[in-house]
């Protein structure tokens, strides 16, 4: 089952300060929206208001129709996933047992068959088989927050087509080389699945090239909305970032120079 | 390490009996195979028993199982609390429980007899557990926000409230006469003395019960390894389930701490060393972990009560003097120093 997001004049006011102003779009399966803005601009707190972690103040968030406050936390967690920045593990762990414990919002005590061949088809896609031994913390960055990325996507993987997916600046610590690797594999699963997914991301060239529709948020407000041909120009990046940016053409590409 | 949970259950079941018959047997007076199995079988039949079948029915049997039971639970506690507070030095006494346990007893060592309470066997228990309310009531309603709970407010507040009950007991064994102060010392070094069949039967009754409210928040605790936001987007309500689990915690070590005093170190090192053994896996982890405290605590009150017989050791000292060498050993070898 695919999932549309709609999200109707949402504010969000936190300890009576408001970080989100009237934000309303929606999302449509199999595409990639990216949320963009400087520090403080409110990206995370939209990401966290659409994972339930924060309540909406007025407006409402719409998953399917039904209104995200009326889902229970524990049933959204069968369908919606979250990766965030970085993941430190208070106890040392196994990969595989990392990767396991995006199962647990399925089963009760024991994992079953499915969720065990979720596992492995998720170690050899992430490409994590020769680590699955390994403790969390003798991998690199870049191979740990493999094996996150592996653990919320085997959150949502029994879902044949459809998901929802969020990641919180999931690049923040990898190098060009890794953050390269990730967006291809991101890009590969949204399409596949038909993910719903949104991600904050601070890199506006590698945001500009590998998502499909952007918003850009400034001091709460949602400033501009739109495919990447509506929103790839110098003029909305100087205002949202207050930058002196122009744009480069590359053969098809599209680059800003700051 | 890392080897098989179930085949750990399984030997750690057949060691907690071996462990709990062969505490049994030494003592001030030493109790042979034969007396045991003739005790339990007049016990069965309601014949009448001799003395050293009496010291084992009595006073022997009761104290290993207290000693067991109570070991572990705070070997739960410390688990369920290091879970929670996503940090391996957490002990389940942090929130104020056992301090707060301890001066509950000594006000009733000092003042007992001049508040005219009764004397009963369950009057110091109850100050006792009253105390460790009282900590943990104060802990809890300090560190209250209407946000949810601050953890690392927590655990500054236990640690300030702790130092003011430790002084509080202090102040009392200062104005106390020399008998009095010498019980203080001893009850808030624990010690199984005390034991008997109503109080066994009391600890045991809450450590099966606790144990059942924990099982079912296992999972769910475990998911507070990858940090709360994480567990949170894995589905766990995380306020509520931190309400239980400290909750539980509080409610199973004030009541076990009531009857044996202050045991120090359990709760620390005994989840330290199951996950030494047993590597990460979770599977089995509750159930395992209580039974290698109850096994640690049965064979610490064994030496406290044969190291220098007829005399006893207070129960903490030995807990510590095998406690600390065993974990920095541990630390060393999981190159965590």
């Amino acid at each position: 089952m695919s999932f549309d997001v709609q999200f109707h004049h949402v504010s969000v006011d936190i300890a009576k300060t408001r970080i989100l102003n009237d934000i309303s779009f929606s999302m449509k399966p199999g595409l990639l929206t990216m949320v963009l803005g400087a520090n403080g601009s409110g990206k995370s707190t939209l990401l966290k208001t659409l994972a339930k972690n924060i309540p909406v103040s007025s407006g409402e968030v719409m998953i399917n129709q039904s209104p995200l406050s009326k889902i229970q936390l524990s049933d959204f967690a069968k369908y919606r996933a979250v990766l965030t920045q970085q993941t430190t593990m208070s106890f040392q762990m196994k990969v595989e047992e990392i990767v396991l414990m995006g199962r647990y919002p399925h089963f009760n005590q024991v994992p079953n068959s499915i969720d065990l061949k979720l596992v492995e088809e998720a170690l050899k896609l992430f490409e994590l088989d020769e680590f699955r031994n390994r403790k969390y913390d003798t991998l690199s960055g870049g191979e740990q927050q493999r094996v996150q990325f592996a653990r919320v996507y085997v959150q949502i993987a029994h879902i044949t087509i459809g998901g929802i997916l969020l990641l919180d600046e999931p690049l923040t610590f990898l190098d060009v080389k890794h953050q390269v690797s990730f967006l291809h594999l991101l890009r590969k699963i949204v399409l596949e699945k038909q993910l719903t997914c949104l991600m904050v991301i601070h890199d506006i060239n590698l945001a500009m090239n590998y998502g499909d529709y952007f918003l850009f948020l400034k001091d709460g407000e949602l400033l501009a909305k739109g495919l990447k041909s509506e929103v790839q120009n110098a003029d909305l990046i100087n205002m949202v970032f207050e930058l002196n940016a122009t744009m480069i053409q590359h053969k098809d590409l599209n680059f800003f120079s700051f | 390490m890392g080897i098989n949970p179930r085949f750990i259950l399984f030997l750690f079941l057949l060691c907690s009996v071996f462990i709990i018959f062969f505490s049994a047997i030494f003592g001030a007076v030493s109790i042979d195979f034969s007396a045991m199995t003739n005790a339990l079988s007049k016990l069965v039949f309601k014949s009448e028993l001799n003395l050293t079948e009496r010291i084992f029915v009595e006073l022997r049997l009761p104290r290993v199982l207290l000693a067991f039971s109570t070991g572990a639970i705070l070997a739960l506690g410390g688990s369920i609390m290091q879970s929670l507070f996503r940090n391996p030095i957490v002990e389940p006494g942090l929130i104020g429980t056992s301090s707060g346990a301890a001066f509950g007893a000594a006000v009733f060592i000092v003042f007992g007899a001049s508040l005219n309470v009764q004397m009963t066997a369950f009057a110091l228990p109850v100050f006792a557990f009253l105390g460790a309310l009282l900590a943990s009531i104060l802990v809890f309603s300090f560190s209250y926000q209407k946000t949810g709970m601050n953890v690392l407010g927590i655990l500054l507040i236990g640690v300030a409230l702790n130092a003011l009950f430790i002084s509080g007991i202090g102040f009392l064994s200062y104005i106390s006469r020399d008998p009095q102060a010498r019980s203080i010392t001893f009850w808030s070094l624990g010690s199984l003395s005390g034991a008997n069949w109503q109080n066994t039967f009391v600890v045991w009754v809450t450590l099966a019960l606790s144990f059942a409210g924990l099982t079912p928040l296992n999972k769910q605790l475990q998911l507070f390894s990858l940090g709360e936001e994480n567990a949170l987007y894995l589905g766990v309500n995380v306020s509520q389930l931190r309400i239980k689990v400290m909750l539980i915690n509080v409610i199973m070590v004030s009541i076990a701490t009531a009857f044996v005093g202050v045991i120090s170190f359990v709760g620390l090192i005994i989840p330290h060393i199951y996950r030494f053994i047993a590597g990460s896996s979770t599977r089995f982890s509750l159930i395992n972990t209580a039974m290698l405290g109850g096994m640690f605590l049965c064979s610490a009150d064994l030496l406290a009560r044969v190291l220098f017989a007829p005399a006893e050791l207070p129960i903490g000292v030995v807990t510590s003097l095998v406690g600390v060498p065993v974990f920095i050993i541990l630390l060393k070898r999981t190159h965590v120093l």
